[in-house]
């Protein structure tokens, strides 16, 4: 039974597709880094948890931090399911756009 | 490549402790002995490496080196105790309490047990190669902390903070105990990368050396024959096969637990020291695994102190030692927060505990697990009906003498329900996402009490292959005097 439900569901926890989709992130990211975290996703559903957990096993050892409210990080990561405004979704949180690095995961870097 | 070799240095150094402290108090035939120690190995290796992994973090030395250095101390140290502590002719030490008689057709157990590990090795294949990351909870707590305390520097306090998974309730879990991360962190170090294959490896290892020992204990101390049906039943587990490539700590649990009880069994007669610490280094490593440990290993001290008194009670205090030690410095001192799951006052807790609907659905949950534990027509718990039917139980002055054992596992399976009754997250999701992990903690030792329980095959056939004979005899005799 665990086999077929590993067939049906490969990489269920997305672990494998998102080490692929932050790697530009870890690159230009310090180890020792607090990243914030934002994204598009809605917070009452499970697909936000996921997607959460699996962006923090890829980008460890650093630490996403969600942001609310609290004494924003730094450099903040965008983890984006859609095309958007990516500059318009950072400023509002206090962030600027310094990259877009593909299938959805942003760069941002706090103002001021 | 430094990795692999890592892990069978702590596994030697494990094996020197096994045979070192239990020498001796096997039986039975030596492939069953050999596997016994082997498999006790495979905990007391990793667990003590883990222990000693978590000092140098802690103290900012866990540099690559460094961690060299200590699996080489490890590896010298239970050298040396194997060297002092073995005795000289441990084969005779033991009391002979296998039955001497041979199963006929034993060879077809073997060939089941041959083809239910083919089974289980090829569905574990199939799951680690489509999740080679684990399932959620490896990747949001085992795996993770790992990484955090194989980064170097200051980044391990990230594994012991409630910061960490952005205060989710799946994620943030700073007490949880550090044997199967510090574990996979000691390999990452020694190799030098964040190597996939090791939190599958270690996923492997754990869940065949609790399979090992459940068949291998009861070949040692009862019957070769019990111990080949003991393996039979766990492998027609689903609730064990599901778990093996998950890559989580419970059948690590569920190995501390089976070891534990094994070790408090095999010590139960003589008391002999050696035994006794082998049993108190397990039921302390058990506290080093999952908080589930803590109430099983209550019970166990408890019971153990009950049934050894004044004998060798200090060397169960020397074995405890290094597992509740770590774990009482990880929660006391370094642990930065707390569990999500608990209510924050009494009265919160009460009023959780008096609502009727949750003993209910608790128990429904686990009636569940237990369903769903096996396939219908092979189902563990239609096995052993039908088993018990066939072999029948042992008299009921040895069943009362065996009871005992069963008081930590009971313990453990009252704290898991309890704690059904007071979380504070959904209960629903609760059960769903965490019920067939407590049932697989537990499963091995059910499955090795049950068995101990059990008359031997060998003697519950034994009256009929002589009644066989009997009657082969007097029908010669018969037709002989027909003949005359």
């Amino acid at each position: 039974m665990s086999a077929s439900y590993a067939e049906q569901f490969p990489d269920a926890q997305g672990g494998d597709r998102a080490q692929a989709r932050f790697a530009p992130l870890t690159e230009r990211i310090p180890a020792s880094a607090e990243l914030g975290y934002f994204t598009d996703l809605d917070a009452a559903q499970l697909a936000n948890e996921s997607a959460f957990l699996a962006a923090q096993y890829a980008v460890a050892p650093r630490v996403l931090v969600v942001l609310d409210g609290r004494s924003p990080p730094k450099w903040a990561v965008g983890n984006f399911s859609k095309p958007a405004d990516f500059d318009a979704a950072g400023a509002a949180r206090g962030y600027q756009m310094i990259a877009d690095l593909g299938n959805g995961v942003i760069l941002f870097r706090r103002k001021s | 490549m430094l990795g692999l070799v890592a892990s069978v240095v702590l596994l030697a150094g494990g094996w020197f402790v096994a045979r070192a402290l239990t020498a001796g108090a096997w039986s039975g035939p030596r492939w069953a002995t050999a596997l016994v120690e082997l498999s006790l190995g495979a905990l007391f290796g990793p667990g003590l490496a883990s222990v000693l992994y978590f000092a140098l973090v802690a103290a900012g030395m866990a540099s690559r080196g460094a961690v060299i250095g200590m699996l080489a101390v490890l590896l010298a140290a239970s050298a040396g105790l194997w060297w002092k502590l073995t005795p000289a002719n441990s084969a005779s030490a033991a009391p002979a309490t296998n039955p001497p008689k041979q199963l006929p057709y034993v060879w077809a157990l073997w060939a089941a047990v041959a083809v239910g590990v083919l089974f289980f090795l090829l569905d574990f294949q199939v799951a680690s190669s489509a999740n080679p990351e684990g399932e959620w909870d490896a990747m949001s707590i085992w795996n993770l902390r790992a990484h955090y305390l194989a980064s170097g520097g200051d980044l391990w306090r990230r594994a012991v903070t409630s910061e960490l998974g952005g205060h989710t309730t799946s994620m943030a879990h700073p007490g949880y105990p550090l044997f199967l991360s510090g574990f996979i962190a000691i390999q990452w170090s020694v190799g030098g990368s964040f190597d996939q294959i090791v939190p599958i490896a270690a996923s492997l290892l754990f869940a065949v050396a609790a399979l090992i020992l459940l068949g291998a204990s009861l070949a040692s101390r009862r019957s070769g024959a019990l111990g080949l049906l003991a393996w039979l039943v766990l492998l027609a587990s689903e609730v064990f096969a599901s778990q093996a490539a998950a890559e989580y700590s419970d059948l690590l649990q569920g190995l501390a637990f089976l070891s534990a009880l094994v070790l408090l069994e095999a010590a139960g007669e003589s008391a002999d020291p050696r035994v006794v610490a082998a049993a108190g280094l397990a039921i302390g490593l058990s506290c080093w695994i999952k908080n589930e440990g803590w109430p099983f290993a209550l019970a166990a001290l408890g019971v153990a102190v009950w049934r050894f008194r004044s004998r060798g009670i200090q060397w169960l205090a020397v074995g405890v030692l290094p597992g509740l030690l770590a774990t009482a410095t990880l929660k006391v001192f370094f642990v930065q927060g707390r569990e999500d799951m608990f209510p924050r006052t009494a009265a919160e807790t009460i009023e959780k505990i008096a609502g009727a609907g949750r003993w209910w659905q608790a128990a429904l949950g686990f009636g569940k697990a237990i369903f769903d534990a096996g396939s219908p027509w092979t189902h563990p718990v239609l096995l052993a009906a039908v088993l018990s039917m066939a072999l029948r139980f042992v008299p009921a002055v040895e069943r009362r003498g065996r009871l005992w054992l069963f008081i930590p596992i009971a313990t453990t399976a009252a704290a898991e329900y309890g704690l059904y009754l007071i979380t504070t997250s959904n209960l629903d999701w609760h059960i769903s996402t965490t019920v067939n992990r407590l049932l697989a903690q537990l499963w091995p030792s059910l499955i090795w009490f049950f068995f101990l329980l059990l008359r031997p095959p060998e003697d519950a056939f034994a009256p009929l292959q002589l009644t066989r004979a009997t009657a082969a005899g007097s029908s010669a005799a018969g037709s002989r005097r027909r003949r005359r």
